[in-house]
């Protein structure tokens, strides 16, 4: 305790190195001033000003940490030992860790899905004319439908209300099952928006380009629109692809022993949130290279995909 | 009224009530390099894309060696792979790579191999000095290599006939040459084209036949010499001023 103390009493004091030398600077300055050199005491004046800003950042970035030291250890440590107690930890993780596993089949199996419902409203709702109206108005309803309604609902409906209605086979699946297709039903409607706009966003030369080469308009679609669209399409999906796995967290609602729902009946056992602190560990390891993957992609889309 | 191997009487094509095309004759004879000229705007690409049928029209009959073009009935895909059409702007497809793009039709549509195809697509790229571009992205060649490209694309399909939507228009001046070339290439091997452009040079020494149009009427046409020397319609001399 002690230590610390002394610790961050000293690099408290060494940040006020940077107004002395901001000081320093500013005397230089208005001593060249005085001696009439007003264009060489700019350089000092400037450096003065780069030091105070630098210092401000630093003490700044110092401050946020001892706020956080100072939260966590308030209270004789009560904050830490609630959310971070390494006991319960190391209890826990084992099990909990490899709960993730069933986040991992759900999350793989609902993209599965996804791809496919999601490009086929897609197309249903591109389709022409006045004969592809009604299927249009489906895809149309579909979207609509399941973008209004909230994700943990369409779970909560399909996960309880399937195995009541005493239908064959529908009624007797295993509770992965009914994650995996309420997930399913729920991000088909976003990510069928992302493949219409994208198929939408390219151009209609294309499509004389191809329709000249004597290409029909369903070959024109698979070998040369849903091409490109998929292209374009990639990094906003990967975005997708992270919420899933996020929201694969909402499964423990039905009572699946997903990785939260493990690390919820161990939370509630050691009466302590530690177990369920790692889960949030767990999320940031796996999701921030994935995040930071979506956004170079993106940059990189936007550098070469002028047009 | 000879009929010639492409033959158009009575277009008519309207956008709204805005009539682009207004009673449209014209012979295209095989072998016969024909050059539309006008104004932008006077229809020149509406024209070339009726032909293709990539546009429905409102009255007339677009007939290809007896057959029509437009129409109930018409296979209108069957129609495209005998006419091919280079565009303004390229219209290459940027996911494939440049021999992709020229094999994608003889395999999609024609039914070809991928050996076969890929074959003949080798063939025509040594013919534009393009062989060793093979596997480029489209988007890495010069806008000349691009429209080369898109000019063998449509004669891998081994076309009856060429449409041409002012294949220069979007190039730098310095890469306008290397596509004419190729044109003038595939005139002297007998194709027939039908060609929109603003090279009057061009039309000048390639052309069989130039046809000028102004507001969606085909004012006047005749054999190069007569048209560019002595233009019958006031109007055609008003726009070979302007354009000369
Ligand atoms: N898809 C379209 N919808 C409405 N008007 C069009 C369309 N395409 C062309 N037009 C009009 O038709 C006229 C002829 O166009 P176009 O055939 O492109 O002329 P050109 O190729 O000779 O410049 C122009 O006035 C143009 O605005
Ligand atoms: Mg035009």
């Amino acid at each position: 305790m002690t230590q610390v103390a002394w610790a961050g009493t000293a690099i408290s004091l060494a940040l006020l190195a940077f107004p002395v030398r901001a000081l320093a600077y500013m005397t230089r300055s208005s001593a060249l001033a005085g001696q009439g050199e007003l264009v060489a005491a700019r350089v000092p004046a400037w450096l003065s000003r780069q030091t105070a800003l630098a210092g401000m950042g630093y003490a700044t970035f110092w401050l946020v940490l001892v706020a956080g030291y100072v939260f966590l250890t308030a209270n004789d440590f009560a904050v830490q030992k609630a959310f971070l107690n390494f006991e319960y930890l190391s209890r826990s993780a084992f099990l909990v860790l490899s709960a993730a596993r069933i986040n991992l089949y759900i999350t793989l199996g609902a993209s599965v899905i996804i791809l496919i419902l999601s490009l086929a409203l897609a197309l249903m709702r591109l389709l022409p004319g006045s004969a592809g109206r009604p299927i249009r108005l489906l895809a149309i309803a579909y979207v609509d439908f399941f973008r209004a309604i909230p994700t943990i609902i369409v779970l909560y409906m399909v996960g309880f209300g399937l195995p009541l209605t005493k239908l064959p086979w529908i009624s007797q699946l295993d509770g992965i099952w009914y994650a995996i297709i309420a997930l399913s039903l729920s991000f088909s409607a976003y990510v069928s928006e992302l493949f219409r706009a994208a198929i939408e966003s390219i151009h209609a030369s294309q499509v004389a380009a191809a329709r000249s080469l004597g290409l029909s308009g369903f070959k024109t679609y698979r070998h040369i629109i849903v091409p490109q669209a998929i292209r374009q399409v990639i990094p906003p999906l990967l975005g997708f692809f992270i919420a899933l796995q996020k929201d694969s967290a909402l499964v423990l609602i039905l009572g699946l022993m997903d990785v939260f729902g493990q690390a919820r009946f161990f939370s509630a056992n050691f009466f302590n949130l530690s177990p369920v602190s790692l889960v949030g560990v767990l999320f940031l390891i796996v999701t921030i290279p994935q995040t930071r993957l979506v956004d170079y992609l993106i940059e990189r889309q936007r550098r070469h995909g002028g047009s | 009224m000879s009929h010639g191997f492409l033959s158009i009487s009575g277009l008519e094509k309207s956008y709204g009530n805005h009539r682009v095309l207004q009673g449209i004759d014209m012979q295209v004879d095989r072998h016969n390099v024909v050059c539309l000229i006008g104004a932008s705007g006077s229809g020149k690409s509406t024209l070339l894309r009726c032909i293709n049928a990539l546009e429905p029209i409102d009255a007339g009959v677009i007939m290809l060696d007896g057959d029509p073009v437009s129409g109930l009935g018409v296979d209108v895909n069957r129609l495209r792979r005998r006419v091919g059409m280079v565009f303004q702007s390229y219209n290459l497809f940027p996911h494939l790579s440049v021999i992709e793009n020229i094999m994608i039709a003889p395999m999609k549509v024609a039914g070809m191999g991928r050996v076969e195809a890929r074959a003949k697509a080798e063939t025509l790229l040594a013919r534009i000095g393009l062989a060793n571009r093979a596997n480029y992205r489209p988007d890495r060649l010069s806008g000349g290599q691009q429209q080369r490209v898109a000019i063998i694309r449509a004669m891998a399909m081994d076309p009856e006939v060429l449409l041409l939507d002012e294949v220069t228009s979007a190039l730098d001046p310095e890469l306008v040459g290397e596509v004419l070339d190729i044109l003038k290439d595939l005139a002297r091997s007998g194709m027939t084209m039908v060609l929109a452009t603003h090279e009057m040079g061009f039309a000048r020494e390639v052309a069989s036949e130039v046809c000028f149009l102004q507001h969606g009427k085909l004012v006047e046409k005749g054999p190069p010499g007569q048209i560019f020397t002595e233009p019958r319609e006031e109007e055609t001399r008003r726009f070979l001023r302007r354009a000369l």
